[in-house]
């Protein structure tokens, strides 16, 4: 008996963030800014959680930053996940400061450090949905 | 406003991990039952209700629901849904209910069942947009977070793993004290917690709480009723909540809100960390308990290692510490309330843990924690009014 086929947990791509995946789509990291405190918003809305002005426009980001925590998940909660254990899901601090949520990928776990040097990954799923992973540098 | 009312009386079943058909609604009625019984109160005294999700029997309406099955006719209803920081909060609102006279006597009940066969469907949504940028990459929920925690702590402070075991290691050594405790009767120490199979690295099977079966209520009622009860009152001294949204983007993941809700509950007691003779700290996970005992200011941000290698925290140590076994060895059943922890402050209070009694039972520091570090609720209980 095969194991049940679990789906891949997606993003929705609408509302406040969908440009974040379209543009994750293009091969580029782009996130909403506040104009009046400068704040970054992540997750992406279309106003400010620092000082709720909705005055707000996109802007790129670089995609190179630093490990600022991770864990190897031996015991995925996910059952999609569960075949595909063991990896690194970690935040990743950008050199703007954001802390993206994410998985490390083309690295060997027991080596990987925090504050280690990673850059931007993009991996295509499907034709809507693009995911941002982080490699060491 | 501070010691006006107290708990009187407390009821708690034993936690299984075997289903027996029982609803949650049955366990919140026997737990509630069996709390007014323990409180001397009859149910036309009740005239406050405070609840929280079962999370296997998720249902509008859930204070009705409960108040009606009971036949209870409260004038004040409350639900409270804060993850790990519900139980305090719950008690919190309470003692706010009696203090400010909107009623005089309040239940506070939680109980749920858990069937792992049914947790990947059963549990209510969770619909915050956050979920959009973590699942896709492999999140594995509060173990991935909590680990994180671990691992930053270990970076920035030089926190070694077993410093992480003990506080599983000497949790376990209280609950051989604990009959009721699911794991009452396997002893581990900290070369066992090092060898249970890691989950998420650097935390182990043993370091991650168990989700069950089980249900606690507490009593708590007005300085009157209080002082003519079959039991002397815990009371409730002083209490604070504090949320700081989004953990991940705050200036250090390791500073949390119990700073803040700690720094409140205690200013409200006129007591400090140092005046505390037992603890009962939310132990979803053993970076959580490192972390909020920081927080908590029992000592300094980054000596969570040393502090706990140079305590003996267990029940007959110099520094008592989730003397029931914590939820990691008691089990924690619900929505992670984390109830039990308010029970054994209050019968460590009352001088009725047995066996597992603390040689000072002065003031006690309760502390929930929901979500990962993102709301978080103190209660400081003590012996005396103020």
């Amino acid at each position: 008996m095969s194991a049940p086929a679990f789906s891949r947990p997606l993003p929705r791509i609408e509302g406040d963030a969908a440009p974040y995946w379209r543009a994750l789509a293009r091969g580029r990291i782009e996130l909403p800014r506040c104009r009046a405190c400068r704040r970054w918003i992540f997750y992406p809305r279309s106003f400010c959680p620092g000082c709720h002005s909705t005055d707000v426009v996109w802007e790129e980001l670089e995609g190179r930053g630093t490990v600022y925590t991770f864990t190897i998940v031996a015991k995925p909660t996910q059952p999609f996940f569960v075949d595909r254990a063991p990896y690194v899901y970690g935040l990743v601090e950008l050199d703007t400061g954001v802390r993206l949520p994410t998985a490390i990928v083309d690295c060997d776990p027991q080596h990987l450090r925090v504050g280690d040097r990673v850059h931007a990954v993009f991996e295509k799923v499907d034709d809507e949905v693009t995911l941002l992973y982080f490699a060491p540098e | 406003m501070t010691g006006r009312a107290a708990a009187v009386g407390f009821a708690e079943l034993r936690p299984t991990k075997k289903p027996d058909g029982r609803r949650p609604l049955d366990l919140v009625a026997e737990v509630a039952r069996a709390a007014l019984a323990d409180a001397g109160v009859r149910p036309s005294e009740v005239d406050g209700l405070v609840v929280c999700p079962a999370m296997m029997q998720y249902s509008m309406l859930w204070p009705s629901v409960v108040a009606e099955h009971l036949g209870l006719a409260p004038s004040y209803l409350e639900f409270v849904d804060l993850g790990g920081a519900t139980s305090c909060a719950m008690v919190a609102r309470a003692a706010a209910a009696v203090e400010s006279g909107r009623c005089r006597t309040v239940l506070c009940a939680n109980g749920d069942t858990w069937d792992p066969r049914q947790m990947y469907m059963k549990p209510p949504p969770l619909v915050s947009p956050h979920r959009d940028f973590t699942n896709p990459y492999g999140a594995a929920g509060a173990n991935g977070d909590y680990a994180m925690a671990a691992r930053l702590h270990m970076h920035r402070y030089g926190t070694t793993p077993r410093q992480l075991a003990k506080i599983a290691a000497d949790q376990r050594k209280s609950a051989e004290e604990n009959p009721l405790a699911l794991f009452h009767g396997q002893p581990a120490s900290i070369e066992d917690v090092l060898a249970s199979p890691v989950i998420c690295d650097p935390l182990h099977l043993l370091e991650i709480v168990l989700p069950c079966s089980g249900a606690e209520a507490v009593v708590v009622t007005s300085a009157g009723i209080a002082r003519d009860r079959p039991h002397p009152p815990a009371w409730v001294r002083g209490y604070g909540e504090h949320l700081e949204p989004d953990p991940f983007q705050r200036p250090d993941f390791l500073t949390t809100p119990t700073v803040e809700s700690a720094r409140r509950a205690f200013a409200m007691s006129g007591l400090g960390p140092r005046d505390v003779t037992l603890a009962e700290i939310y132990d979803c996970y053993t970076s959580a308990v490192l972390i909020e005992l920081e927080d908590a200011g029992f000592c300094a941000k980054g000596e969570g290692g040393p502090f706990v290698e140079s305590h003996d925290l267990t029940h007959a140590g110099d520094f008592p510490l989730n003397t029931n076994g914590g939820m990691l060895s008691f089990g924690q059943p619900g929505l992670g309330g984390g109830m039990t922890l308010v029970v054994e402050a209050v019968r460590q209070l009352m001088g009725r843990a047995g066996s597992r009694q603390v040689a000072r039972n002065d003031v006690a520091f309760v502390h929930g924690n929901g979500g990962t570090f993102t709301e978080e609720c103190s209660l400081v209980l003590a012996r005396e009014p103020s």
